[in-house]
Protein backbone atom coordinates (compact mmCIF):
# COMPACT_ATOMS: atom_id res chain seq x y z
CA UNK A 1 0.00 0.00 0.00
CA UNK A 2 1.53 3.86 -0.82
CA UNK A 3 2.09 6.11 1.76
CA UNK A 4 -0.37 8.03 0.81
CA UNK A 5 -3.07 5.54 1.16
CA UNK A 6 -1.98 4.30 4.68
CA UNK A 7 -2.14 8.03 5.88
CA UNK A 8 -5.47 8.45 4.60
CA UNK A 9 -6.78 5.37 6.36
CA UNK A 10 -5.53 6.30 9.41
CA UNK A 11 -6.76 9.97 9.62
CA UNK A 12 -10.16 8.66 9.13
CA UNK A 13 -10.06 6.00 11.16
CA UNK A 14 -13.28 5.90 13.24
CA UNK A 15 -14.80 7.52 11.02
CA UNK A 16 -18.22 6.34 9.34
CA UNK A 17 -19.75 6.94 6.77
CA UNK A 18 -20.44 10.71 4.64
CA UNK A 19 -18.03 11.66 7.52
CA UNK A 20 -15.19 9.22 6.04
CA UNK A 21 -15.66 9.69 2.40
CA UNK A 22 -15.77 13.49 2.65
CA UNK A 23 -12.40 13.90 5.07
CA UNK A 24 -11.19 11.61 2.29
CA UNK A 25 -11.87 13.40 -0.24
CA UNK A 26 -10.90 16.57 1.32
CA UNK A 27 -7.52 15.21 2.60
CA UNK A 28 -6.66 13.69 -0.99
CA UNK A 29 -7.14 17.45 -2.76
CA UNK A 30 -5.05 18.63 -0.03
CA UNK A 31 -2.45 16.06 -0.78
CA UNK A 32 -2.84 16.67 -4.59
CA UNK A 33 -2.25 19.89 -4.38
CA UNK A 34 0.75 20.31 -2.01
CA UNK A 35 2.41 17.36 -4.19
CA UNK A 36 1.82 19.41 -7.83
CA UNK A 37 2.91 21.97 -6.16
CA UNK A 38 6.44 20.70 -4.86
CA UNK A 39 6.33 19.04 -8.50
CA UNK A 40 6.45 22.70 -10.28
CA UNK A 41 9.45 23.74 -8.08
CA UNK A 42 11.26 20.58 -9.77
CA UNK A 43 10.79 17.78 -6.99
CA UNK A 44 10.66 14.14 -7.57
CA UNK A 45 6.99 12.23 -7.38
CA UNK A 46 8.79 10.49 -4.45
CA UNK A 47 10.34 13.82 -3.10
CA UNK A 48 6.91 15.31 -3.63
CA UNK A 49 4.98 12.49 -1.37
CA UNK A 50 7.32 12.49 1.21
CA UNK A 51 7.74 16.28 1.89
CA UNK A 52 3.79 16.46 1.61
CA UNK A 53 3.64 13.64 3.94
CA UNK A 54 6.27 15.41 6.33
CA UNK A 55 4.46 18.41 6.09
CA UNK A 56 1.17 16.75 7.32
CA UNK A 57 1.87 15.73 10.50
CA UNK A 58 0.73 12.52 12.34
CA UNK A 59 -2.42 10.88 10.91
CA UNK A 60 -4.15 10.34 14.33
CA UNK A 61 -4.36 13.64 15.16
CA UNK A 62 -6.72 14.02 12.12
CA UNK A 63 -8.91 11.21 12.96
CA UNK A 64 -8.69 12.34 16.64
CA UNK A 65 -9.66 15.85 16.19
CA UNK A 66 -12.63 15.10 13.86
CA UNK A 67 -13.94 12.42 16.30
CA UNK A 68 -14.07 14.95 18.88
CA UNK A 69 -16.21 16.99 16.55
CA UNK A 70 -18.27 14.23 15.45
CA UNK A 71 -19.01 12.73 18.95
CA UNK A 72 -20.13 16.17 20.55
CA UNK A 73 -23.72 16.14 19.07
CA UNK A 74 -25.02 19.20 17.68
CA UNK A 75 -27.63 19.46 20.37
CA UNK A 76 -25.21 19.33 22.98
CA UNK A 77 -23.85 16.83 25.18
CA UNK A 78 -24.21 12.93 24.73
CA UNK A 79 -27.59 12.15 24.68
CA UNK A 80 -29.22 14.77 22.94
CA UNK A 81 -28.48 13.70 19.59
CA UNK A 82 -31.33 14.08 17.33
CA UNK A 83 -31.45 10.56 15.82
CA UNK A 84 -34.63 10.42 13.45
CA UNK A 85 -36.61 7.79 15.21
CA UNK A 86 -40.59 7.61 16.25
CA UNK A 87 -42.57 6.36 18.59
CA UNK A 88 -43.48 7.36 22.02
CA UNK A 89 -42.84 4.47 24.45
CA UNK A 90 -43.44 5.41 28.50
CA UNK A 91 -42.48 2.51 30.97
CA UNK A 92 -43.16 2.85 34.25
CA UNK A 93 -41.91 0.81 36.97
CA UNK A 94 -43.31 -0.77 40.04
CA UNK A 95 -42.54 1.41 43.25
CA UNK A 96 -39.63 -0.13 45.62
CA UNK A 97 -37.64 1.18 48.58
CA UNK A 98 -34.76 3.02 46.74
CA UNK A 99 -35.05 6.66 46.36
CA UNK A 100 -34.82 8.01 42.88
CA UNK A 101 -37.61 6.45 40.81
CA UNK A 102 -36.35 5.75 37.15
CA UNK A 103 -38.33 5.09 34.10
CA UNK A 104 -37.41 4.71 30.49
CA UNK A 105 -38.85 6.91 28.03
CA UNK A 106 -38.98 8.19 24.30
CA UNK A 107 -40.10 12.03 23.25
CA UNK A 108 -40.77 12.86 19.72
CA UNK A 109 -38.14 12.18 16.99
CA UNK A 110 -35.19 11.26 20.41
CA UNK A 111 -33.76 8.28 20.78
CA UNK A 112 -35.48 6.07 24.23
CA UNK A 113 -33.51 6.74 27.34
CA UNK A 114 -34.09 6.53 30.98
CA UNK A 115 -35.26 9.57 32.99
CA UNK A 116 -34.89 10.37 36.79
CA UNK A 117 -37.94 11.90 39.17
CA UNK A 118 -37.29 15.23 39.36
CA UNK A 119 -38.41 16.32 42.67
CA UNK A 120 -36.78 12.87 44.21
CA UNK A 121 -33.59 13.51 42.67
CA UNK A 122 -33.51 16.63 44.87
CA UNK A 123 -34.35 15.43 48.06
CA UNK A 124 -31.71 12.86 47.43
CA UNK A 125 -29.07 15.21 46.71
CA UNK A 126 -29.92 17.35 49.39
CA UNK A 127 -29.39 14.13 51.41
CA UNK A 128 -25.90 13.89 50.20
CA UNK A 129 -24.91 17.43 50.80
CA UNK A 130 -25.23 18.86 47.90
CA UNK A 131 -27.99 20.97 46.13
CA UNK A 132 -29.99 20.55 42.82
CA UNK A 133 -32.38 23.63 42.49
CA UNK A 134 -33.90 25.27 39.69
CA UNK A 135 -36.84 24.50 37.14
CA UNK A 136 -36.46 21.15 35.69
CA UNK A 137 -35.35 22.02 32.11
CA UNK A 138 -33.20 24.60 33.40
CA UNK A 139 -31.55 22.94 36.74
CA UNK A 140 -28.08 23.83 38.15
CA UNK A 141 -26.56 20.86 40.16
CA UNK A 142 -23.85 21.66 43.52
CA UNK A 143 -21.91 18.30 44.16
CA UNK A 144 -19.96 18.50 47.31
CA UNK A 145 -16.36 18.57 46.97
CA UNK A 146 -16.77 19.37 43.24
CA UNK A 147 -14.63 22.28 42.16
CA UNK A 148 -17.97 23.97 40.42
CA UNK A 149 -20.91 25.00 42.34
CA UNK A 150 -24.60 25.78 40.69
CA UNK A 151 -23.60 24.19 37.34
CA UNK A 152 -26.44 24.81 35.04
CA UNK A 153 -27.40 21.01 33.97
CA UNK A 154 -29.25 21.88 30.33
CA UNK A 155 -26.86 24.30 28.96
CA UNK A 156 -28.07 23.35 25.19
CA UNK A 157 -32.02 24.30 26.24
CA UNK A 158 -32.84 20.76 25.17
CA UNK A 159 -36.52 20.36 25.24
CA UNK A 160 -36.20 16.37 25.93
CA UNK A 161 -34.32 16.78 28.80
CA UNK A 162 -37.29 16.85 30.54
CA UNK A 163 -40.29 14.91 30.22
CA UNK A 164 -43.86 14.35 32.00
CA UNK A 165 -45.56 11.40 33.31
CA UNK A 166 -48.33 10.89 36.06
CA UNK A 167 -48.02 14.68 36.92
CA UNK A 168 -44.40 14.37 37.78
CA UNK A 169 -41.54 15.97 35.98
CA UNK A 170 -38.47 13.27 35.18
CA UNK A 171 -35.11 14.87 34.06
CA UNK A 172 -32.91 12.55 31.50
CA UNK A 173 -30.55 10.41 33.24
CA UNK A 174 -27.19 11.38 30.65
CA UNK A 175 -28.15 15.39 31.24
CA UNK A 176 -28.07 14.77 34.61
CA UNK A 177 -24.83 13.12 34.72
CA UNK A 178 -22.87 15.09 32.46
CA UNK A 179 -24.05 18.07 34.64
CA UNK A 180 -22.34 16.23 37.30
CA UNK A 181 -20.11 15.51 35.24
CA UNK A 182 -19.32 19.41 34.37
CA UNK A 183 -19.06 20.36 37.82
CA UNK A 184 -16.14 17.98 38.10
CA UNK A 185 -17.31 15.85 40.03
CA UNK A 186 -15.28 12.33 40.00
CA UNK A 187 -18.19 10.07 39.32
CA UNK A 188 -18.98 6.49 39.58
CA UNK A 189 -22.03 3.85 39.22
CA UNK A 190 -22.19 0.92 41.64
CA UNK A 191 -24.43 -2.36 41.61
CA UNK A 192 -26.64 -3.31 39.12
CA UNK A 193 -30.65 -3.80 40.88
CA UNK A 194 -31.02 -0.13 42.34
CA UNK A 195 -27.67 0.98 41.44
CA UNK A 196 -26.25 3.72 43.18
CA UNK A 197 -24.28 7.06 41.43
CA UNK A 198 -21.58 7.88 44.08
CA UNK A 199 -19.04 10.90 43.94
CA UNK A 200 -16.67 11.59 46.80
CA UNK A 201 -18.87 9.90 50.03
CA UNK A 202 -21.98 11.41 48.27
CA UNK A 203 -24.24 8.83 47.00
CA UNK A 204 -27.73 8.62 45.18
CA UNK A 205 -29.79 5.52 44.68
CA UNK A 206 -31.65 4.72 41.70
CA UNK A 207 -35.04 2.65 41.67
CA UNK A 208 -35.01 0.31 39.12
CA UNK A 209 -34.45 -2.83 38.10
CA UNK A 210 -35.21 -2.40 34.37
CA UNK A 211 -32.45 -3.83 32.62
CA UNK A 212 -32.78 -0.75 29.21
CA UNK A 213 -32.52 2.31 32.75
CA UNK A 214 -29.71 0.17 33.78
CA UNK A 215 -28.22 -0.47 30.29
CA UNK A 216 -28.82 3.48 29.38
CA UNK A 217 -27.11 4.37 33.05
CA UNK A 218 -24.07 1.85 32.52
CA UNK A 219 -23.68 2.89 28.83
CA UNK A 220 -23.15 6.73 29.84
CA UNK A 221 -19.63 5.54 31.20
CA UNK A 222 -18.31 4.72 27.87
CA UNK A 223 -20.30 7.53 26.27
CA UNK A 224 -18.52 9.63 28.09
CA UNK A 225 -14.85 7.81 29.04
CA UNK A 226 -14.80 5.08 26.59
CA UNK A 227 -13.42 3.97 23.25
CA UNK A 228 -14.56 6.31 20.24
CA UNK A 229 -16.88 3.64 18.71
CA UNK A 230 -19.58 5.70 17.82
CA UNK A 231 -17.68 7.53 15.58
CA UNK A 232 -20.44 9.23 14.13
CA UNK A 233 -22.72 6.57 14.40
CA UNK A 234 -25.39 6.61 16.54
CA UNK A 235 -24.57 3.82 19.55
CA UNK A 236 -27.75 2.57 20.89
CA UNK A 237 -28.41 -0.15 23.88
CA UNK A 238 -29.99 -2.82 22.28
CA UNK A 239 -33.78 -2.68 22.02
CA UNK A 240 -36.52 -5.20 22.26
CA UNK A 241 -37.78 -5.33 18.71
CA UNK A 242 -38.46 -8.77 18.45
CA UNK A 243 -34.74 -9.74 16.53
CA UNK A 244 -33.40 -10.05 19.85
CA UNK A 245 -32.06 -13.57 21.23
CA UNK A 246 -30.09 -14.99 24.26
CA UNK A 247 -26.18 -15.21 23.90
CA UNK A 248 -23.90 -16.45 26.84
CA UNK A 249 -20.42 -16.61 27.39
CA UNK A 250 -18.52 -18.96 29.73
CA UNK A 251 -15.01 -18.02 30.87
CA UNK A 252 -13.38 -15.60 33.62
CA UNK A 253 -16.19 -13.20 34.58
CA UNK A 254 -16.02 -12.12 38.10
CA UNK A 255 -19.59 -12.80 39.67
CA UNK A 256 -21.22 -9.14 40.12
CA UNK A 257 -18.99 -7.58 37.97
CA UNK A 258 -20.47 -5.35 34.95
CA UNK A 259 -19.63 -6.44 31.10
CA UNK A 260 -21.20 -5.19 27.75
CA UNK A 261 -21.19 -6.61 24.51
CA UNK A 262 -20.88 -4.38 21.59
CA UNK A 263 -22.31 -5.39 18.05
CA UNK A 264 -22.63 -3.79 14.63
CA UNK A 265 -25.95 -3.85 13.14
CA UNK A 266 -26.79 -2.46 9.29
CA UNK A 267 -28.80 0.48 9.48
CA UNK A 268 -29.11 3.92 7.43
CA UNK A 269 -29.49 6.57 9.83
CA UNK A 270 -28.87 10.08 10.08
CA UNK A 271 -28.53 12.57 12.63
CA UNK A 272 -29.47 16.03 12.19
CA UNK A 273 -29.55 19.65 13.78
CA UNK A 274 -31.74 22.00 15.85
CA UNK A 275 -33.19 23.13 12.88
CA UNK A 276 -34.24 19.83 11.04
CA UNK A 277 -30.73 19.50 8.85
CA UNK A 278 -29.66 16.40 8.22
CA UNK A 279 -25.72 16.80 9.21
CA UNK A 280 -24.64 13.25 9.74
CA UNK A 281 -25.39 9.92 8.54
CA UNK A 282 -23.98 6.82 7.81
CA UNK A 283 -24.87 2.80 7.48
CA UNK A 284 -23.66 1.25 10.87
CA UNK A 285 -25.28 1.56 14.46
CA UNK A 286 -23.59 -0.05 17.03
CA UNK A 287 -25.58 -1.56 19.40
CA UNK A 288 -24.66 -2.85 23.34
CA UNK A 289 -26.15 -4.71 25.72
CA UNK A 290 -25.00 -4.67 29.05
CA UNK A 291 -25.06 -7.23 32.16
CA UNK A 292 -24.10 -8.37 36.07
CA UNK A 293 -21.77 -11.69 35.46
CA UNK A 294 -22.76 -14.58 37.39
CA UNK A 295 -19.07 -17.07 38.73
CA UNK A 296 -17.42 -18.01 35.09
CA UNK A 297 -20.90 -16.87 33.35
CA UNK A 298 -22.57 -13.78 31.32
CA UNK A 299 -25.87 -13.89 28.91
CA UNK A 300 -26.74 -10.94 26.89
CA UNK A 301 -29.58 -10.43 25.10
CA UNK A 302 -28.46 -10.29 21.12
CA UNK A 303 -29.15 -8.66 17.98
CA UNK A 304 -30.16 -12.11 15.90
CA UNK A 305 -28.47 -10.44 12.59
CA UNK A 306 -24.71 -10.69 14.49
CA UNK A 307 -25.44 -14.29 15.01
CA UNK A 308 -22.06 -15.03 13.23
CA UNK A 309 -19.26 -12.96 14.93
CA UNK A 310 -16.05 -12.29 16.40
CA UNK A 311 -14.64 -10.90 19.13
CA UNK A 312 -11.38 -9.04 19.17
CA UNK A 313 -9.08 -8.48 21.65
CA UNK A 314 -8.39 -4.59 20.78
CA UNK A 315 -10.73 -1.23 19.89
CA UNK A 316 -8.24 -0.74 16.64
CA UNK A 317 -8.65 -3.98 15.44
CA UNK A 318 -12.08 -3.72 15.73
CA UNK A 319 -12.37 -0.44 14.11
CA UNK A 320 -10.52 -1.72 11.36
CA UNK A 321 -12.36 -4.78 10.69
CA UNK A 322 -15.22 -2.73 10.48
CA UNK A 323 -13.79 -0.56 7.90
CA UNK A 324 -14.41 -2.63 4.55
CA UNK A 325 -18.61 -2.55 6.07
CA UNK A 326 -18.96 1.15 5.88
CA UNK A 327 -19.45 1.55 1.87
CA UNK A 328 -23.16 2.73 2.13
CA UNK A 329 -23.06 1.99 -1.78
CA UNK A 330 -23.14 -1.56 -1.25
CA UNK A 331 -25.39 -4.00 0.98
CA UNK A 332 -24.03 -5.91 3.56
CA UNK A 333 -24.84 -8.78 5.45
CA UNK A 334 -23.04 -10.60 8.38
CA UNK A 335 -22.71 -14.46 7.43
CA UNK A 336 -20.38 -17.23 7.95
CA UNK A 337 -17.63 -15.78 5.50
CA UNK A 338 -18.02 -12.36 6.99
CA UNK A 339 -18.72 -12.89 10.69
CA UNK A 340 -19.45 -9.42 12.68
CA UNK A 341 -16.62 -8.02 14.11
CA UNK A 342 -17.47 -7.29 18.19
CA UNK A 343 -16.08 -6.48 21.46
CA UNK A 344 -16.79 -7.65 25.38
CA UNK A 345 -15.69 -4.84 27.87
CA UNK A 346 -15.51 -5.22 31.27
CA UNK A 347 -17.03 -2.12 32.94
CA UNK A 348 -15.46 -0.28 35.95
CA UNK A 349 -18.75 1.77 36.00
CA UNK A 350 -16.28 4.76 36.88
CA UNK A 351 -16.63 8.27 34.85
CA UNK A 352 -12.67 8.12 33.39
CA UNK A 353 -10.00 6.06 31.46
CA UNK A 354 -10.69 3.52 33.30
CA UNK A 355 -14.05 2.94 32.14
CA UNK A 356 -13.71 -0.41 30.61
CA UNK A 357 -10.98 -3.28 29.92
CA UNK A 358 -11.95 -5.00 26.60
CA UNK A 359 -12.02 -8.78 27.35
CA UNK A 360 -9.36 -11.51 25.65
CA UNK A 361 -11.45 -13.63 23.43
CA UNK A 362 -9.29 -16.95 24.50
CA UNK A 363 -10.47 -15.88 28.00
CA UNK A 364 -14.32 -16.55 26.82
CA UNK A 365 -16.22 -19.22 25.15
CA UNK A 366 -19.55 -18.91 23.44
CA UNK A 367 -21.63 -20.98 24.51
CA UNK B 1 17.83 39.18 31.17
CA UNK B 2 14.13 38.67 29.44
CA UNK B 3 13.52 35.72 26.65
CA UNK B 4 13.34 36.75 23.32
CA UNK B 5 10.05 36.64 21.85
CA UNK B 6 9.21 33.26 20.54
CA UNK B 7 9.07 32.28 16.82
CA UNK B 8 5.60 30.53 16.83
CA UNK B 9 2.55 30.98 19.86
CA UNK B 10 2.35 28.96 22.51
CA UNK B 11 0.30 25.88 21.81
CA UNK B 12 -2.50 26.53 24.55
CA UNK B 13 -2.81 30.13 22.82
CA UNK B 14 -2.77 29.11 19.70
CA UNK B 15 -5.21 26.65 20.09
CA UNK B 16 -8.11 28.88 22.04
CA UNK B 17 -7.69 31.36 19.52
CA UNK B 18 -7.82 28.94 16.47
CA UNK B 19 -11.72 29.51 15.46
CA UNK B 20 -10.61 33.41 15.50
CA UNK B 21 -7.39 32.79 13.30
CA UNK B 22 -9.17 31.07 10.84
CA UNK B 23 -12.42 32.63 10.48
CA UNK B 24 -9.86 36.09 10.16
CA UNK B 25 -8.44 34.19 6.78
CA UNK B 26 -11.66 32.80 5.71
CA UNK B 27 -12.87 36.39 5.88
CA UNK B 28 -13.48 38.09 1.82
CA UNK B 29 -11.98 35.17 -0.47
CA UNK B 30 -13.06 31.64 0.02
CA UNK B 31 -10.47 29.32 0.53
CA UNK B 32 -9.77 25.55 0.95
CA UNK B 33 -7.44 24.13 3.51
CA UNK B 34 -4.00 24.22 1.87
CA UNK B 35 -4.68 27.94 0.98
CA UNK B 36 -5.65 28.79 4.52
CA UNK B 37 -2.95 26.74 6.18
CA UNK B 38 -0.53 28.91 3.67
CA UNK B 39 -1.88 32.26 3.82
CA UNK B 40 -1.59 31.59 8.15
CA UNK B 41 1.90 30.74 7.33
CA UNK B 42 2.71 33.79 4.65
CA UNK B 43 0.74 36.46 6.12
CA UNK B 44 2.43 36.25 9.72
CA UNK B 45 6.05 35.25 7.91
CA UNK B 46 5.53 31.88 9.98
CA UNK B 47 4.37 32.48 13.72
CA UNK B 48 0.76 30.60 13.02
CA UNK B 49 2.10 27.11 11.33
CA UNK B 50 -1.08 25.30 11.19
CA UNK B 51 -1.36 21.57 11.24
CA UNK B 52 -3.45 19.48 9.22
CA UNK B 53 -4.43 17.73 12.66
CA UNK B 54 -5.88 20.75 14.18
CA UNK B 55 -6.80 22.68 11.14
CA UNK B 56 -9.42 20.43 9.59
CA UNK B 57 -11.22 19.49 13.16
CA UNK B 58 -11.82 23.38 13.84
CA UNK B 59 -13.03 23.70 9.69
CA UNK B 60 -15.78 20.97 10.84
CA UNK B 61 -16.27 22.68 14.02
CA UNK B 62 -16.95 26.23 12.22
CA UNK B 63 -19.06 24.31 9.43
CA UNK B 64 -21.23 22.43 12.02
CA UNK B 65 -21.29 25.49 13.92
CA UNK B 66 -22.85 27.94 11.06
CA UNK B 67 -19.97 30.10 11.12
CA UNK B 68 -18.71 28.88 7.37
CA UNK B 69 -20.07 26.74 4.65
CA UNK B 70 -17.57 24.62 2.72
CA UNK B 71 -18.45 22.94 -0.82
CA UNK B 72 -16.60 21.06 -2.95
CA UNK B 73 -14.75 22.72 -6.07
CA UNK B 74 -11.86 21.25 -8.31
CA UNK B 75 -8.24 22.74 -7.17
CA UNK B 76 -6.18 25.10 -9.46
CA UNK B 77 -3.32 22.45 -10.04
CA UNK B 78 -4.15 18.84 -9.73
CA UNK B 79 -7.79 19.37 -10.45
CA UNK B 80 -8.60 17.22 -7.54
CA UNK B 81 -11.88 18.21 -5.67
CA UNK B 82 -11.16 20.26 -2.41
CA UNK B 83 -13.63 21.78 0.18
CA UNK B 84 -13.48 25.33 -0.48
CA UNK B 85 -15.30 27.19 2.90
CA UNK B 86 -16.41 30.59 3.02
CA UNK B 87 -18.14 32.60 5.51
CA UNK B 88 -21.75 32.86 6.60
CA UNK B 89 -23.38 36.30 7.72
CA UNK B 90 -23.13 34.30 11.15
CA UNK B 91 -19.96 33.82 10.78
CA UNK B 92 -19.37 37.17 9.57
CA UNK B 93 -20.87 38.48 12.80
CA UNK B 94 -18.82 35.78 14.99
CA UNK B 95 -15.60 37.30 13.64
CA UNK B 96 -16.89 40.65 14.70
CA UNK B 97 -17.32 39.69 17.90
CA UNK B 98 -14.52 37.35 18.60
CA UNK B 99 -12.15 40.23 17.27
CA UNK B 100 -13.65 42.96 19.61
CA UNK B 101 -13.33 40.81 22.38
CA UNK B 102 -9.98 40.01 22.00
CA UNK B 103 -9.24 43.77 21.29
CA UNK B 104 -10.77 44.91 24.12
CA UNK B 105 -8.85 41.88 26.27
CA UNK B 106 -5.27 42.95 24.89
CA UNK B 107 -5.89 46.76 25.69
CA UNK B 108 -7.06 45.88 28.96
CA UNK B 109 -4.46 43.48 29.67
CA UNK B 110 -2.06 46.76 28.12
CA UNK B 111 -3.20 48.87 30.73
CA UNK B 112 -1.55 46.04 33.40
CA UNK B 113 1.61 46.38 31.64
CA UNK B 114 1.78 50.33 32.02
CA UNK B 115 0.52 50.56 35.53
CA UNK B 116 3.15 47.92 37.18
CA UNK B 117 5.59 48.18 33.91
CA UNK B 118 8.63 49.71 32.84
CA UNK B 119 9.16 52.47 35.68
Amino acid sequence: MKATDRYLRAATRGLWGRARRELRTELTGHLNERVAEFRLAGLSVEEAERRTLRELGTPERVSGGMLGVHTVPALGKVGALGVLLATALLTALPQGLAQVKSIYGNPNNIGPSSYLNFEQLMDAIKKAGGELSGPPDAATITVPGAPRSNYPLNTAQWAGATLQQDGATFLQTATFVNGLLNSGADLRVTGWKNPSLESGTSRITLETEDWRVLNDLYLQTLLVSGPKLNAGAIWNSLESNGNTGDLAFTGEFKKGSIYTFIMPTFSDWGSQNPSGKIIDSGNIILKSNVNQAEQGRIQFRIDNDIRNFKLFSDVRGFQAALDPYRDTTKVHHWDAAHPAPVLLLELSGHFGPDAYTVVSPASVKAD
Amino acid sequence: MPSPAPDSPDANLLRGHLDLILLSIIQGQPKYGLEISKQAQERTSGYFDLKVGSLYPALLRLEKAGFVRGGFQSAPRSGSPVKVYALTESGGKELEARRREFETFTRQLGKLWQLGGAS
